[in-house]
């Protein structure tokens, strides 16, 4: 709040000014009067620069454009008091003349400031709770990430997720019978049952709106009628359906988005996040309660809710297929996400291998290199040198000759230091989507045009005056049996040459695509790899497998993943679980003890059990008894979630 | 609070896990059960994945008594003979143009399995 204060003083030396003027010390009055203004142009701005540096942005939202509203104040403040000294006073034409101008300028500089303010509060983000700027703040950070962990890199969601479209399976729409957007589903329909087959992408197509809804209500959009959000007036959140168990929507909502340290109270979801605007609240994977009573109440509490007229809550329930009386039970229009098309597949993995290559290509900013001021040097100084050897020559003769002779030598070295300008300016290399264009000549043009529709080698070198004024070599191999393309003396040779590569590396999405569809299609996976979880598994498994081949049924692409995760559960120390011992034992089970695996599988399947009891009541009944020695149940784990790269992932309630 | 307990972070995950083979034994009713059910319709499909069935002789017998079963199992990838293949699309196809309770369903999967047969 610093600047509060110097508004504060700037509005007391204006004060000062005036009774100092009346007072007949006009000179002090004058200097008063200019301190002010300057104090009120810069304090205010000042201190909003600095807020900008230390204030989190959630916080930042709220405040920043009134900054400019005591600026303009201040300055219209200031601009009337100078003004008024100007014209009430019987001033000398000097002082006088000054404080008119402060008083311009001052006027000149409060009109800036309310245009300012009038931008700065269109950019605003829109005035929401700091818990919902809370949620939304997590929601964008965390959305991205898938919510599995599948031993090794996997692009982000955002980078790999392919617009889903949906068709009516059951229930009134006032859509076309046709195939929809997910979109045009969510913005006609109040309550929606979204159904797919296993690994369908509901997760993801959950995570997806959330993250797209919580960067819009983040963004700088406060000039925008929230009709314009994503999806309508509704702020997208997710909540896997098992955590409705024996709870609300806003407690299972606030256990599920609260952090150590980023509470948000269950009272946040229990009202409008603005008003008219609702929640719509994805309630995910309503078919992992595999407990059918824990079901029923569940759908219940979901149907109830959807029928309250005063609710906040816009509810769409993601699900396998279930019976048709249980989703029938919810009174909300069930739509089918329509497995990947061969075009959607098409789209997944074009989208999965520039996320690999936009790893390396992630700041590419296309620009003109030109090159470095060094040949500026290279190109006059041994002009200079001779030119100032014959100026010493030239000093040494009579009056007229002397005259001349300077100008002819001066006249000499400007036209060629010219030219050496001229021809410097004139050379650039540009980088451009598909190709880089080298330029240079003034009187004749040369141009070269290097297509980027191939893998490039892109070199670099720098001698050590090079390092130190950053220019060098680069020399782009095209594979042109007359030789690589040589460009010396480039200002940031490197740049360059990230650019170049990575520009490049669109071919190497095509042929990557390419390839890795192919062998899709001869191991007859095409209908299988409708869904964007085995389409993610099949592209994990091309790359781990150096393209030798994929699987050819589900059963073997599942086994193969399998052994992907066991490997990335082996990594290390650092993936492991930090909580009690028991769960780091337990976790080690998949490559040591599958009998107790197929146990919690089997009882994850059936429900309604904990499936750390089930493994401790296993190794109880076998020879590992011994490790139960290491647990001081019930306090088995930490407060946390710990992820592994196991099939089994251990969840502790934040 | 979704309370201290481990579970499997994909429920296809837990299916591929259950459905490893105990004994020799694949009981097919029990199996017919599974398949026919939307919610066990994966795990179904693991255990034929996993065990020793002759999937050439299931899918036959499966033709004629519940043509959409047999799409299913195609459709994840099990290799049968070309004819084979072929009669079940047929017969796909023949149940998508009845006004059956299965018809949706027959044209989907006669739609996926006519994407890519078999190299």
């Amino acid at each position: 709040m610093r600047w509060r204060w110097v508004a504060v003083g700037s509005a007391l030396l204006v004060a000062l000014a005036l009774l100092w003027w009346h007072s007949g010390n006009t000179s002090v009055a004058t200097l008063a009067a200019v301190v002010a203004t300057m104090l009120a142009a810069t304090g205010p701005v000042g201190s909003w620069q600095l807020s900008k540096q230390s204030t989190p942005d959630i916080v930042r939202g709220a405040n920043g454009p009134w900054h400019w509203v005591v600026t303009a104040a201040v300055l219209a403040l200031g601009s009337v008091a100078a003004g008024g000294v100007r014209l009430l006073g019987s001033l000398a034409a000097g002082p006088g003349a000054f404080l008119a101008t402060i008083s311009v300028l001052s006027a000149l500089g409060a009109g800036i400031a309310l245009v300012s303010y009038v931008r700065a509060r269109r950019r605003r983000p829109m005035a929401l709770s700091e818990s919902v700027r809370l949620l939304l703040a997590t929601q964008r950070r965390e959305a991205k990430e898938h919510r599995y962990s599948f031993g090794a890199h996997v692009p982000e969601v955002n980078r790999i997720y392919v617009e889903r479209r949906a068709e009516i399976a059951r229930g009134p729409s006032q859509l076309d019978a046709g195939p929809v957007t997910v979109r045009q589903v969510l913005v006609g329909s109040r309550h929606v049952v979204l159904v797919a087959d296993a690994g369908g992408g509901k997760s993801m197509l959950a995570a997806s709106i959330a993250r797209e809804s919580a960067a819009w209500w983040l963004g700088p959009r406060r000039s925008k009628r929230t009709l314009e959000a994503p999806y309508g007036p509704v702020i997208a959140t997710y909540v896997p359906a098992r955590m409705l168990a024996g709870t609300d929507l806003a407690r299972a909502l606030a256990a599920y988005w609260s952090r150590p340290g980023g509470q948000i109270p269950s009272e946040t979801f229990r009202n409008r996040p603005a008003r008219r605007v609702d929640w719509l609240i994805f309630v995910d994977g309503l078919d992992e309660i595999a407990d059918a009573d824990m079901r029923t109440r569940v759908l219940h509490y979901l149907s109830d809710e959807s029928m309250r007229a005063t609710s906040p809550h816009r509810i769409v329930v993601t699900s396998r297929s279930l019976p048709p009386l249980e989703l029938g039970s919810l009174g909300a229009s069930v739509y089918r996400l329509r497995p990947f098309g061969p075009d959607d597949l098409r789209d997944f993995a074009l989208r999965w291998f520039s996320a690999r290559a936009r790893l390396a290509a992630e700041s590419i900013v296309l620009q003109r290199f030109r090159k470095h001021w060094i040949v500026l040097v290279n190109g006059v100084w041994l002009p200079t040198l001779i030119g100032l050897v014959m100026l010493f020559i030239v000093y040494a003769l009579p009056g007229v000759v002397r005259l001349l002779g300077t100008l002819i030598i001066l006249l000499v070295w400007g036209a060629w230091a010219i030219v050496v300008y001229l021809q410097w300016s004139s050379a650039s290399l540009t980088v451009r989507d598909q190709r880089v264009i080298a330029e240079e000549g003034v009187l004749t043009r040369f141009r070269k045009v290097i297509p980027l529709d191939k893998s490039l080698e892109v070199s670099t070198t720098q001698s050590l005056l090079g390092r130190i004024l950053n220019y060098g070599l680069v020399e782009i191999d095209a594979g042109d049996p007359a030789g690589a393309e040589r460009f010396d003396y480039v200002n940031s040779p490197e740049i360059l040459r990230d650019q170049v590569f990575s520009l490049s590396r669109q071919q190497y999405v095509e042929e990557e695509s390419g390839r890795f569809l192919a062998l899709v299609h001869n191991a007859s996976l095409t209908a299988m790899l409708r869904v964007p979880l085995l389409a993610t598994m099949a592209a994990l498994i091309y790359e781990i497998s150096q393209q030798a081949g994929l699987p050819t049924t589900r059963t073997k692409l599942y086994q193969q993943f399998v052994q992907v995760l066991q490997n990335g559960s082996m990594l290390g120390p650092e993936t492991r679980p930090l909580s009690a011992p028991f769960d780091g034992w337990l976790l080690d089970v998949p490559s040591g003890r599958p009998e107790l695996l197929r146990a919690l599988a089997d009882a994850q399947l059936a429900g309604g059990r904990n499936l750390l009891l089930v493994a401790v009541d296993w190794v109880r009944a076998t020879e590992h008894a011994g490790q139960l020695g290491l647990i001081t149940y019930p306090d088995l784990g930490q407060p946390g979630e710990v992820r592994t790269h196991c099939v089994v992932v251990v969840h502790h309630g934040w | 609070m979704d309370g201290d307990q481990p579970f499997f972070w994909h429920q296809s995950l837990a299916e591929y896990v259950a459905a490893a083979p105990r004994g020799k034994d694949f009981d097919r009713a029990v199996w017919r059960r599974e398949i026919t059910s939307p919610s066990t319709r994966s795990l179904a499909l693991f255990r034929l994945g996993r065990s020793s069935e002759d999937p050439e002789r299931l899918v036959r017998y499966l033709r004629a008594a519940d043509p959409v079963a047999a799409g299913y199992v195609l459709v994840d990838g099990v290799t049968v003979s070309a004819g084979l293949r072929l009669s079940v699309v047929d017969g796909l196809i023949a149940a998508g143009q009845g006004d059956g309770a299965t018809a949706v369903e027959s044209l989907t999967l006669a739609e996926q399995l006519s994407q890519n047969s078999p190299a």
